[in-house]
């Protein structure tokens, strides 16, 4: 049987940022609980998060929010992704 | 569990092993001519798996009719749509917005073992032809598109549109498709009616 952090994997929210951990682009309005990842910059710790990350590990970033930081190849400077899931970390912890 | 700045937390070491583990959506930023801009190795290999990679820069051709279709629901009240432009890939899509640029991303997971729209079937006791039109629909086409593909009137099209959404207590397109994939607990991010 699915377990329930699963079935909140749609919840998510993408920012894109540049090496520095600037915001590059972003979704627009997101759901209350990806809020403090949705100004103009995020917050200190995301930021150093995003910026010295091992790729692809999942961070908690919240009680309610972890995230994963994506590395990009391509055209108009490195950038990289950050992507906040909704995850049920109390309910799975139990 | 709580962040403080200048901890030098990495990862968290209280995260359930289970959510460590779980395969996380491959990404990839597409401009407005869904020409690949940004990407991750891993989403492009995973679409070489599942379609098989076109030209440098461009999505397989599968993948692009779908998210050309997908992208004109995309406007400034609908920020989302998600399709399946062949059966095990699903492709969640956003637009993502700078003071310079903007872009599509695409987040690409594979379906579910259980291949969906089969599961739907049994689920919701489908007819054949409301296969059919699932499976067009999760594709991201609409009426005039599907009536084409089966050689049918888009009005019929409507008609096991309707049933569908009777079927499996839909209250639109968006709602059926997260029902469809296993999303319908409180989902906000599936596509639009």
């Amino acid at each position: 049987m699915e377990q329930p952090y699963q079935r909140s994997r749609v919840h998510r929210y993408v920012v894109i940022v540049d090496q520095s951990g600037n915001v590059v682009a972003r979704e627009d309005q997101p759901e209350n609980i990806f809020a403090p990842y949705a100004s103009g910059e995020l917050p200190q710790e995301v930021r150093s998060i995003i910026t010295s990350a091992r790729p692809g590990a999942p961070h908690a970033v919240s009680e309610d929010v972890i995230m994963h930081v994506v590395p990009f190849k391509g055209t108009g400077g490195r950038l990289r992704a950050a992507i906040f899931e909704e995850v049920r970390v109390r309910a799975a912890n139990q | 569990m709580s962040l403080k700045a200048g901890t030098g937390h990495r990862e968290s070491p209280r995260l359930p092993h289970a959510i460590k583990q779980r395969a996380r959506p491959r990404l990839l930023l597409v401009d407005d001519d869904l020409r690949i801009v940004q990407y991750e190795a891993a989403a492009l290999a995973l679409l070489d798996e599942m379609c098989g990679l076109a030209e440098t820069g461009r999505l397989p051709a599968p993948v692009e009719t779908a998210v050309v279709k997908a992208v004109r629901d995309i406007d400034e009240q609908h920020h989302h749509a998600t399709v399946m432009p062949v059966p095990a890939l699903i492709i969640h899509i956003s637009r993502v917005h700078g003071s310079d640029r903007s872009f599509f991303a695409l987040m690409l997971e594979r379906a579910s073992r259980r291949a969906p729209v089969a599961s739907a079937v049994r689920r919701y006791s489908l007819t054949n032809r409301e296969r059919e039109v699932l499976e067009l629909i999760m594709r991201g086409l609409h009426a005039p598109d599907i009536a084409t593909e089966l050689s049918i009137s888009p009005t019929t099209v409507t008609g096991y549109f309707k049933g569908l959404l009777r079927k499996t207590e839909s209250k639109s397109r968006a709602e059926m498709i997260a029902k469809v994939l296993g999303w319908d607990e409180g989902d906000a991010h599936a596509p639009h009616s």
